[in-house]
């Protein structure tokens, strides 16, 4: 026998294929078609999601996939350009004032003890500047509470 | 998809493949009801169904299989489908007068569940074997190869050469 849609061989034999087909088929309960409807009409109304809701679902599932693979992108070329920025800056600005200020310190004609003086001013400035800065501030508040003192210098 | 228009085509035809798994007209008519509310919840997933009649049948097949393991039990469901012993001929058939067609009745019912399936559902209800196939999880030629064996065996049973 040959499955004529699909050209399948089956090898049936059409005597008991006949025979099978002479028998009759339970019929179907009276009814049944409009209690099956009826009952799929409910199932459909009783589905969570109305076709408005599903489209709307639908969106908002594009929307979350859309900035979640947007999200690291953007944070990635945020990132790099923000580490441009301030590896520009710190580099840029930090470098040239130290070493101008060591190559004068260093790379005048001045005698060894001369270069010596100059290095430990540099660093006492640098160190105390901080500390200068904070007494200066302190002072500056402590005005109003400390009129009958005399001005000091405090550099 | 229209759902009046589904039963239209396949409806009847599922019933009588229901009660042929299930072997009570109730049974078959509740797995049948079940499996429309499916249908009609399947509005996005027809888009992407090739074979509707394949498709609808192995719904009811699985509809049927769950119903069996809700009904008996897990279990005993379990077992029952494993040891294949759902599906009745007798069932989808009016008893027939004539002794040979009894005899051809009782025969088909004797048959293996799985050649028992391929021959049903391509005599009755006039499946492709690769819809057979689809149906029952297996190739175009395993269905086609079951449906032979049926044959060969009633034919067989009922004193025709092999």
């Amino acid at each position: 026998m040959k499955d004529e849609r699909e050209g399948t061989v089956g090898g049936g034999s059409p005597d008991v294929e006949r025979e099978l087909g002479r028998l009759m088929i339970v019929p179907v309960p009276p009814g049944l078609r409009q209690r099956v409807l009826d009952r799929a009409a409910e199932a459909r109304c009783r589905t969570v999601l109305t076709p408005g809701l599903r489209r709307l679902a639908i969106a908002a599932a594009a929307l979350i996939i859309a900035v979640l693979v947007a999200d690291p992108i953007l944070s990635r070329h945020e990132a790099v350009r923000m580490s441009a920025l301030l590896d520009g800056r710190t580099a840029a600005a930090a470098a040239p004032e130290v070493s101008s200020e060591l190559a004068e310190a260093l790379g005048g004609q001045a005698s060894g003890l001369d270069q010596l003086a100059r290095l430990r001013t540099l660093a006492r400035a640098a160190a105390g500047e901080a500390s200068v800065r904070d007494l200066v501030t302190a002072h500056e508040r402590l005005k109003g509470w400390l009129n009958h003192e005399t001005s000091e210098d405090l550099n | 998809m229209n759902v009046a228009e589904l039963y239209e085509r396949h409806g009847e035809k599922l019933y009588r493949y229901l009660l042929f798994k299930l072997d009570s007209a109730e049974d078959a008519e509740d797995v049948l009801q079940e499996c429309f509310c499916r249908f009609a919840r399947y509005d996005l997933r027809w888009r992407l169904v090739r074979d509707r009649q394949a498709f609808v049948f192995g719904a009811a097949r699985n509809e049927a299989r769950r119903f069996l393991k809700r009904k008996l039990g897990r279990r005993e469901g379990e077992a029952m489908i494993a040891r294949k012993g759902a599906g009745s001929f007798s069932a989808a058939f009016a008893p027939p007068d004539e002794p040979s067609l009894r005899l051809l009745l009782r025969r088909a019912g004797e048959l293996p569940e799985d050649q028992r399936e391929a021959v049903f559902l391509k005599v009755v209800d006039g499946l492709t074997f690769k819809e057979i196939g689809s149906v029952c999880g297996v190739s175009a030629n395993t269905a086609a190869s079951r449906y032979r064996y049926g044959i060969e065996k009633l034919r067989e049973a009922l004193g025709g050469k092999p």
